[in-house]
């Protein structure tokens, strides 16, 4: 059997995407755990059928990011500043929860706590409330509406029997249980 | 005195050799892979697949028909006349003599990766791309088969275990009865390859991908019916799910079916035909509706080493409460055959599925493939694509070379 070139380890789908968010967005980190495909998928190993994230539903339905394509995904993360998408919800967008808030744009329990200024006073913590005025006088007072209902997500795909622990490999199990039939019946074979 | 271990007379080193023969190659074939299923046999006036493959519409564990063929057929010779008694051609390399109704198979594909994708750093893998190991048997018109391998990577759709990788996989398991053995008029339940289309290995060929009917991960469990008499054969199947993935909601329920005739020596045309539905689909993550319906043939030339393949489908994805995704998708493919077990392949193949409006996107595959010693091949494709969507277009060029052996 012809192989050709040196071992490399296997890649999960769309693995520059990560990498490819913090450069455009100019970050070092993200707001999730592991390789950062937890912003979009279920799990770090990524793929279409784990796509069940806010976030990832949002990039792959409305903005018809392409596997793989960086440039798909860069020009949806373009429209989501600057439409300023919240995909959970939570109502910080999927920009400030990644660059600013260090939060996740997937999680509506993920996000700062807002600061709602007191009617008569100056301007509170948090900028968006709109600041003060220019002349130095009182800032108006901001209603937030009331937040949409969230879409509620599926539950996740899995795969493999029902029997199977989520953490078990395959190929150790089966080559034992191969090798200790070989032995078996080589002994068996034997003894006749 | 304790009796040696050592197996002494010739029935028990036959019976010896066997096991270290199976258990040899079960371990040094854990790794996933996609049954085989070359449609260019048409040159060689096979317009059915039921010869060679146990499942009546290809692709699969070999017959010993389909065996001794692939050694006079497919197989570069390096001599004029084969030697008639050889038996490296048969499973094992004719180590062990199995009985006749059992057939035993198993492929072990490595492949070495490379795409550049416009705007994006090159990608290079090298991975261990397939291994299975097959087994079947047919006892009057009694007939099972079953696959079971590993997957380093992805295939979850035909995972059993539940890793994030490295998991074992059973593309398919099934049983029938074959009613007439001279028409091919059987009956299976299991999990098979949808009957649909051209059964071409290349599963990444977007007509396949796209109608989600290739042999890599989209089999199915279901019942089908297949019978294939003189100039025709057609295939039959209601699926009824897969049940490797989970929850019920994910999995599809519908038909899947073909329909092929030789109007001509040489030259089939064919139909094909899918709807299925599913609670939820996991890309749109809503009840969705999937359709697609096509035209296929293949045409053995008057030049022998030319065959010419081609398939155009529409395939239909409609999500509820949301924007269809549609469109037609097709390939044409010529099969050059200089000589015995070298063939040259010149692919095209195009797509305009997704939302309305949504710009073709067009490919071309040059490939070499080269059976240059039973049970051993060796393929190189260079694929130029480029994708269209309605934010632009992106090029992407990859280069795969893949070293195969099967049992």
């Amino acid at each position: 059997m012809v192989v050709v070139c040196t071992w490399t380890r296997a890649s999960h789908a769309s693995d520059n995407f990560p990498d490819a968010l913090k450069l455009h967005w100019d970050i070092t980190t993200l707001p999730v755990g592991g390789e950062g495909c937890r912003l979009c998928h279920n799990t770090d190993t990524g793929g279409l059928d784990d796509l069940n994230r806010y976030l990832g539903y949002r990039l792959k339905n409305t903005y018809n990011v392409r596997r793989r394509v960086q440039v798909t995904l860069t020009r949806a993360l373009d429209q989501i500043e600057t439409r300023r998408d919240d995909s959970d919800g939570d109502g910080a967008t999927d920009y400030e929860e990644i660059v600013e808030d260090r939060t996740n744009p997937s999680d509506p329990n993920s996000h700062r706590v807002f600061e709602v200024p007191s009617e008569g006073g100056a301007g509170g913590e948090g900028a968006d409330v709109g600041g003060a005025s220019a002349d130095g006088g009182e800032p108006p007072n901001v209603e937030y509406p009331p937040a949409e209902p969230l879409p509620e997500l599926p539950p996740p795909i899995w795969h493999g029997c029902t029997l199977s622990t989520r953490s078990a490999t395959g190929l150790p199990a089966l080559g034992l249980l191969v090798l200790a039939g070989g032995l078996a019946f080589w002994r068996r074979v034997a003894r006749r | 005195m304790r009796a040696s271990v050592l197996p002494s007379g010739p029935c028990q080193k036959r019976l010896a050799r066997a096991v270290l023969a199976v258990s040899f190659a079960v371990i040094a074939l854990l790794l996933p892979s996609e049954a085989a299923a070359y449609t260019w046999m048409v040159r060689h006036d096979y317009t059915t697949c039921r010869p060679c493959h146990l499942d009546v519409s290809g692709g699969g564990i070999l017959t010993p028909y389909g065996r001794a063929l692939g050694t006079n057929v497919l197989d570069t010779r390096y001599v004029d006349e084969l030697d008639e008694e050889s038996t490296v051609g048969q499973p094992l390399f004719g180590l062990v003599k199995l009985p006749d109704p059992l057939m035993l198979g198993g492929d072990l594909r490595a492949l070495y990766y490379s795409s550049k994708i416009e705007g994006t750093a090159a990608n290079n893998e090298f991975m261990l791309m397939q291994a299975d190991l097959l087994a079947a048997v047919k006892l009057g018109g009694f007939m099972a088969s079953g696959s079971i391998g590993y997957a380093e990577t992805g295939a979850f759709a035909a995972a059993i275990t539940r890793a994030p990788e490295k998991n074992l996989v059973s593309r398919h398991y099934w049983a029938g009865y074959e009613f007439d053995e001279e028409t091919g008029l059987a009956v299976r339940a299991g999990r098979m390859n949808l009957p649909f289309g051209i059964r071409t290995v290349e599963h990444t060929l977007w007509v396949r991908s796209l109608t989600r009917t290739s042999i890599n991960a989209d089999q199915q469990l279901g019942v089908a019916a297949s019978w294939s008499p003189g100039a025709f054969r057609t295939e039959l199947m209601a699926i009824l799910g897969n049940f490797q993935i989970h929850p019920d909601d994910y999995r599809e329920r519908g038909y899947s079916a073909y329909l092929e005739w030789f109007p001509l020596h040489g030259l089939g045309v064919g139909a094909s035909s899918l709807l299925t539905h599913r609670d939820i689909d996991p890309e749109y993550l809503k009840e969705t509706w999937r359709q697609a319906h096509g035209l296929f043939a293949r045409w053995a030339t008057p030049w022998q080493p030319l065959v010419l393949l081609g398939e155009a489908d529409y395939a239909l994805r409609s999500p509820k409460d949301d924007f269809r995704r549609e469109g037609v998708v097709g390939y044409l493919q010529a099969d050059l055959e200089p000589f015995q077990g070298l063939h040259l392949l010149l692919t095209g193949e195009a797509n305009d599925v997704g939302l309305d409006g949504t710009p073709f996107s067009w490919g071309v595959w040059f490939s070499q493939q080269w059976f240059f010693a039973p049970h051993f091949d060796v393929r190189f494709d260079s694929i130029f694509q480029s994708l269209g969507d309605e934010f632009g277009r992106t090029d992407a060029l990859t280069f795969l070379a893949q070293g195969h052996f099967y049992l």
